[in-house]
This record gives structure tokens, sequence and C-alpha cells, in this order.
């Protein structure tokens, strides 16, 4: 590249120290590339991850309530455990009403499992918040926020993919991409199963009836 | 405390008057709140019986502070929502919202959107300019969920 405000060539030694700068600079933008690039893997290696590493595992977060919410309180309960926002708009609403209405298909009551929403957005999300965004569905919906380092440990454990993106258009100047995916549980905490975004009701039903009450 | 005017008959220039005003046919409806929630989304079914293109560049709505379009997309089991930008509207085509897609992405609302009210939107297009009408407000896109067989 010529240096068009320096009248003479640079010396060996910078030239190579700036050979140096721009390989690092290629390095971070791959690195880049790869963390941006790498949810989409991520969410199909969940299969493989759950047959690796446990996906799961005890947890503590604040309910509705601002007081701690521990896993041990779903002792003996199925569970599904879905991460959004309150500030999202469409799929997590979408989600959250799906999950209800395949609850009522099942037939078994509002105990056939429990619903958890967990919010990937604790910056704005408050145990109150959460509550009343849990109330929209009109069934019951454990709404549950936490500190920045209690909802990254529950995400990771969960492998559940999460970042702030900058959206001029939307609330505070950001959204949230986050895995939609429903991960469900049996009565003794373990996993069992997924449910995707894009499957069907009755591929969905069929996995909830595993793990139902 | 807003009160929703309630209209029978979306408000639109085609319904009302047939003969003149852009054939461009909307309807919809938005998605209920509960109250302290400020943000919602509506979906559109847009209609350009019109014999040119034409494109969705702004909506508005006396219910929330801002109102864009937005579209959302699921790859790998990851949503991802974006600013869609103006929405093209190719002539006798239509444009379907829906959940997990292109929405109007409502904030800053000023009071909850209850099930059974309606929800003033004003869609301003490039070509034929403006189209107002009321979408009704429900918790979900279709009300199955209230009707189990």
């Amino acid at each position: 590249m010529p240096d068009t405000t320096s009248t003479s060539a640079p010396p060996a030694g910078l030239r190579r120290v700036r050979l140096i700068v721009w390989a690092l600079v290629a390095v971070a933008a791959l690195a880049l590339a790869w963390l941006l690039l790498r949810p989409a893997s991520q969410a199909g290696q969940l299969q493989s991850v759950s047959t690796g590493v446990a996906v799961g595992g005890p947890f503590t977060l604040t309910g509705a309530d601002g007081r701690p919410f521990s896993s041990t309180q779903l002792a003996g309960k199925p569970y599904a455990v879905f991460f959004g926002f309150t500030h999202c708009p469409d799929v997590c609403p979408t989600t959250l009403a799906r999950l209800a209405g395949l609850r009522q298909r099942l037939g078994q009551g509002e105990d056939a499992f429990q619903i958890l929403f967990v919010s990937v957005d604790p910056e704005r999300d408050t145990p109150e918040a959460v509550g009343k965004y849990a109330q929209l569905f009109n069934t019951p919906i454990i709404g549950l926020t936490g500190s920045r380092a209690q909802i990254d440990q529950m995400a990771k454990q969960h492998a559940i993919y999460q970042a702030k993106v900058p959206d001029a258009e939307a609330p505070d100047g950001y959204t949230m991409d986050h895995g939609a995916t429903v991960l469900l549980f049996d009565r003794a905490g373990k996993f069992v199963a997924t449910i995707a975004p894009e499957e069907g009701d009755p591929a969905a039903l069929d996995k909830l009836k595993r793990i139902a009450a | 405390m807003r009160i929703f005017p309630l209209l029978a008959v979306p408000l639109l220039a085609s319904t009302a008057a047939p003969a003149q005003g852009p054939a461009m046919h909307v309807s919809g409806w938005a998605r209920a709140t509960v109250p302290g929630q400020t943000g919602s989304a509506a979906y559109l079914t847009i209609h350009n019986g019109e014999r040119s293109g034409d494109r969705l560049v702004a909506v508005t709505t006396p219910a929330a502070a801002k109102a864009s379009v937005h579209v959302t997309t699921t790859a790998g089991g990851v949503v991802r929502m974006r600013s869609a930008g103006a929405v093209p509207v190719g002539a006798g085509q239509m444009v379907e919202m829906k959940p997990g897609g292109l929405h109007v992405m409502l904030t800053g609302l000023e009071s909850p959107l209850r099930v059974g009210e309606q929800l003033p939107l004003t869609l301003r297009f490039a070509r034929v300019g403006t189209v107002r009408l009321a979408v009704p407000i429900r918790l979900q896109a279709s009300d199955a969920g209230h009707h189990q067989h």
C-alpha cells in the first residue's frame, strides 16, 4: 500500500511491524466472523451436546416476586423453558402463546408441565416486568430474570445463544438476538427434547406428552 | 386513558368509495398487551390492486410512540429481528405479515392493547399515499386457542 503522507518508503522494520498488525487484524476479523456465524451451528449441535454434556442442571434466578427462584422449586414437575425478552414483540409472545395452547390441547391441565420464560434482557426486564408479561397468556407462566451473570450462565447451560444488537427503531436502541428453541425437561429435571421454532404442532405435542405429568 | 374508536368497518378509502381512491386493500390484527408492556406488534395483509407497484414507507398509530416494519428471521434456532425498511408490494401482489416474519413493531404504547378493541393505523405508501384502517386486537393470530374442539 503506498503511503501518501510520507515522502520516503518506511524502513523494513516498520514494514514488518505493519505486516504483523495487519495479520492480527485479519485474525481478529476471522474470529469475529466465527463468532457471528457460530449460533447457527451451535443450535444444530444441541443434540450432540445433549449426549455429551448435560443440558440444563440446577439454576437460581429471580422470580416475578423479586425473590430467588431455584430449580429445586421445580422438583417433581416437568417443565418447558423458553428464553426471550419482554420488549420482543413478535417471536416471544408467539412462542409463549403456542406453548400455552399446546398445554391446553394436551388436556392434562395446567400442571401437565410448567412453562418458564427466562429473560435474556435482564438490564430492562425487572422481576415485575417479566411477571406482568407472563400474565399476558391467561395461563400460569413462570417469568424469570436475574443478574447478567445468572442469565449468561442459564443460557450457557441450555445452549441458548443471546446477543444484544443495535436497532435504532427499537426501544432503547437495541434488540436481542436469541435462541428460540424450547427445551423440555421431565419431572426428574432431566433434559428430554427440544421444540424448534419451525417445528409443527403434532411433533411438538408428541414431545410434550413425553414429559407431561 | 385513551379510548380507541371502535370501528365496525376499516376506514379504507377503497371500501368507502370503490370507484375512487387507491385499490390498496389492507387488513390485519394487533397483539394484545398487559399493563406495563410498552411494545407489541401488528400483522397486516396488504393487497395491491393497483396497476403499479408500490412501497409501504411508513406506519403510524396514535396508540404508540413509534411503529416500524420489522422482519424476524430464524436460522439454526436463533431468532433475529431487524428493520425491514420500505416494504415493496408489486402490482396485483399481496404481502402477508405473519408472526415470526414481517410485522409492524409498535413501541412506546401509552396504554395496553386490549382484546376486543381496535388499533387505528395510518399507512403511507410511496405511490397511493395514505391508507387508514383499524385492526382488531387479539392474543394471537387466530383465536383458535379459545375454541378448542
